[in-house]
């Protein structure tokens, strides 16, 4: 179970790598579909079926294709990849940190057996919290009006421009 | 034998890789992807515990952690449409040096 | 609790239905009243002595910013509220889930603050306030991960030792410090509080600091406490570096400018250095500490900066403009305070603050003594140093002009002397506020 699981991340990890280092941004959009998918499908493979339907619908069915939306609507869609100075250094100390995590998590206890979410369980505990419940309702509000505060003077600066 | 720890050990790359194009891509939308896949090792492992625990928190976690960083990526896209509508870059750098070129004018 | 969230979601509704020159003053109203009912617990939402004096410290800066705005927009009121009701669920949360999730809200919407009023300019604020803020955001929710698989929970009682739950401490502890500003992360907080417009940089350096540092209260208070209870307490020695770091990163930037708000925001950066040192021994006293912090400074900050809405209105002021408010004796009495309490001056209420988090300091027992001396020293020294960037606004304040200017904000002028008299008081009635847990 734990293999195809490995399997399928390390899949995702080239695709992960694809997004960063492809020229061309919106194959790098796209392969970020191909992340979500992959990684969506390992959850699935061992039995988080829910948390994986969601991460293929709400994370490669959304949000990846926002990405590709405002890949597609760039003027140029090839660019130079060059990272500023500090790129190696930030490089390094990421695969140092990477490193450390991998060796201080390696021995987290816990088996990886025959689970199965269910959707009730699942509803208990999110509704079991109405404290959470009120944030993410909070956070919702926020998406949605800090998003047209900040699209709506691209509109009103083409009105302008009409004018 | 423990098989969360591997399942933890397989997502750190994703996320090690995300984390170094917050770093070192320039590009806005770039930046916002690399966001994505932080996001997504961070469910891939809210779920892996979720199931090594079996604890739904995980999972709800998880959604959670999808619907933050999702409007996180949101927010991104929207400012990085504003950008490249008045000022015709995605690019972070240029785009600040355009700014104070401008200001010298 | 559930009628202080009710009440902060009819004064958003409010915003939408009213005209903006009603529902400012309405929402200022509901904001304010919904302290006084934040009482009881709904779900993880637990309404104490701590969730009220925090959502004080984030309510005075909010009514500033909502009443004496010259012509807010509409979103601007709806924005702002918002933003003062994720506050409030920061101050409240009782879980690391809705903690997360409401700071979140909370920097997402800080993001939309920053640019306003949406001009051109502000595009690159709002850019670099996000860079960051994404950089935080997905750091804490990897830490999160972290510690939900490593201790099986995300409440702030509960605990599995293991190195798992500690990696994802670290991370959110790293996050939360990302937000704060603290020192090698402080860039963002210098471009984006002196570039956007007084009304936001009010905002934005005082309420949306304090609910970064409510957030590091309730981490210490949490899975802090616990890491240090089962000696983990290597962990806090980074943290305590950097505050010493950002500290004199702080007073160096302070001393060096002469811009009003370019020097607040580096003394926000100072501030945000000190109050980290209370994490060296974290509990229920830290937690107390950092939310006394966070009032003072929420006050003294919002003084501060209303004293540029006075003279500049939403740009950016010279120190030596300050001069002006020379001829309003109270108003300038009321600046100095400020000033002085952001020091760290008796009868000032930073002082008291400032001590606290001292004595807090060396409360802790495990840590190398060395260590902390040497951080107490670093810190104590650096914060005289950057006494020079405040005196220069007392200096100002207390100096003849050469030419009258009319200022025409009288309102404004009463509240900040009602704020200063807070200063004074609370330097004799220290306000010690312990969270309850679980």
């Amino acid at each position: 179970m734990i293999e195809v699981f490995i399997l399928l991340m390390g899949a995702a990890t080239l695709f992960a790598a694809a997004t960063l280092w492809d020229e061309d941004l919106v194959r790098a959009a796209a392969a970020l579909v191909a992340v979500f998918l992959l990684s969506g499908l390992a959850l699935l493979s061992i039995g988080a079926w829910f948390i994986g339907a969601m991460q293929v619908l709400l994370g490669a069915g959304a949000v990846a294709i926002l990405a590709i939306y405002a890949a597609v609507t760039a003027s140029q869609r090839r660019e130079v990849l060059k990272a500023p100075e500090a790129g190696k250094i930030a490089a390094v100390t990421l695969a140092i940190l990477g490193f450390s995590i991998g060796f201080l998590t390696i021995s987290t206890p816990g088996m990886i057996t025959f689970y199965s979410s269910t959707a009730k369980s699942i509803a208990k505990v999110l509704f079991s919290d109405l404290g959470l419940m009120a944030a993410l309702s909070v956070l919702l509000l926020v998406a949605l009006i800090a998003s047209a505060y900040v699209i709506r003077y691209v509109s009103i600066q083409e009105v302008k421009e009409h004018e | 034998m423990s098989e969360l720890g591997p399942a933890i050990w397989a997502t750190v790359p994703l996320f090690v890789i995300g984390l170094y194009g917050l770093v070192a891509r320039r590009n806005l939308v770039r930046i916002m992807i690399s966001l994505e896949i932080v996001g997504a090792a961070t469910v891939t492992i809210m779920g892996a515990a979720a199931v090594a625990l079996w604890k739904s928190m995980g999972e709800v976690l998880g959604l959670l952690a999808l619907i933050a960083i999702g409007i996180e990526g949101a927010l991104l896209i929207a400012t990085a449409t504003l950008m490249t509508r008045t000022l015709g870059t995605f690019d972070v750098i240029v785009f600040k040096k355009k700014d104070e070129g401008g200001e010298e004018k | 609790m559930i009628w202080a969230l009710l009440l902060s979601f009819i004064a958003i509704a409010q915003a939408l239905v009213f005209p903006v020159g009603l529902s400012r003053y309405l929402s200022s109203i509901l904001l304010v009243a919904s302290i006084f009912f934040a009482h009881g617990k709904f779900g993880s939402l637990v309404g104490d002595d701590f969730t009220r004096l925090g959502m004080l410290a984030i309510a005075i800066p909010a009514v500033i910013t909502l009443m004496f705005h010259k012509k807010p927009q509409r979103h601007f009121v709806l924005l702002v509220t918002i933003l003062t009701l994720s506050g409030y669920l920061v101050a409240a949360s009782r879980n690391l889930a809705t903690l997360a999730i409401s700071l979140e809200a909370m920097s997402l919407t800080a993001a939309a603050v920053a640019f306003y009023p949406g001009a051109k300019e502000k595009i690159k604020v709002v850019v670099t306030y996000l860079i960051f803020s994404v950089f935080a955001a997905a750091m804490l929710f990897l830490g999160l991960a972290f510690y939900f698989a490593g201790s099986h929970t995300t409440d702030l009682v509960h605990f599995t030792q293991t190195s798992t739950a500690i990696v994802g401490i670290v991370l959110m502890l790293a996050s939360i410090m990302v937000k704060l500003a603290i020192s090698p992360m402080h860039t963002w907080a210098v471009d984006v509080y002196s570039e956007s417009s007084t009304s936001a940089s009010i905002y934005l350096s005082s309420a949306v600091k304090v609910g970064a540092m409510l957030a590091l209260a309730i981490l210490s208070v949490g899975p802090l406490r616990l890491a240090y209870s089962v000696s983990y307490w290597q962990i806090l020695i980074p943290a305590l570096l950097l505050a010493a770091l950002s500290n004199i990163v702080g007073a160096a930037g302070m001393v060096t400018t002469n811009k009003m708000k370019r020097m607040l925001s580096f003394s926000s950066i100072a501030h945000a250095g000190f109050v980290a040192l209370a994490l060296a021994y974290p509990g229920q006293l830290s937690a107390a500490v950092i939310a006394y912090y966070a009032l003072v400074y929420s006050i003294a900050n919002t003084i501060a900066f209303s004293s540029v809405l006075l003279v500049k209105g939403e740009g950016e002021s010279e120190i030596m403009d300050l001069k002006v408010l020379y001829k309003r004796p109270l108003t300038a009495l009321a600046v100095a305070i400020a000033a002085l309490s952001l020091l760290g001056i008796p009868p000032t209420a930073g002082f008291s603050a400032k001590l606290m988090a001292l004595i807090n300091l060396f409360n802790a027992k495990s840590l190398p003594p060395a260590l902390l001396i040497g951080v107490a020293v670093v810190s104590l020294v650096f914060t005289a140093a950057s006494g020079y960037g405040y005196i220069k606004i007392v200096a100002a304040v207390t100096k003849k002009p050469e030419k009258d200017q009319v200022i025409s904000l009288p309102s404004l002028e009463m509240l900040l002397w009602v704020l200063a008299a807070m200063l004074i008081i609370l330097y004799f009635y220290p306000l010690w506020p312990v969270p309850t847990l679980g």
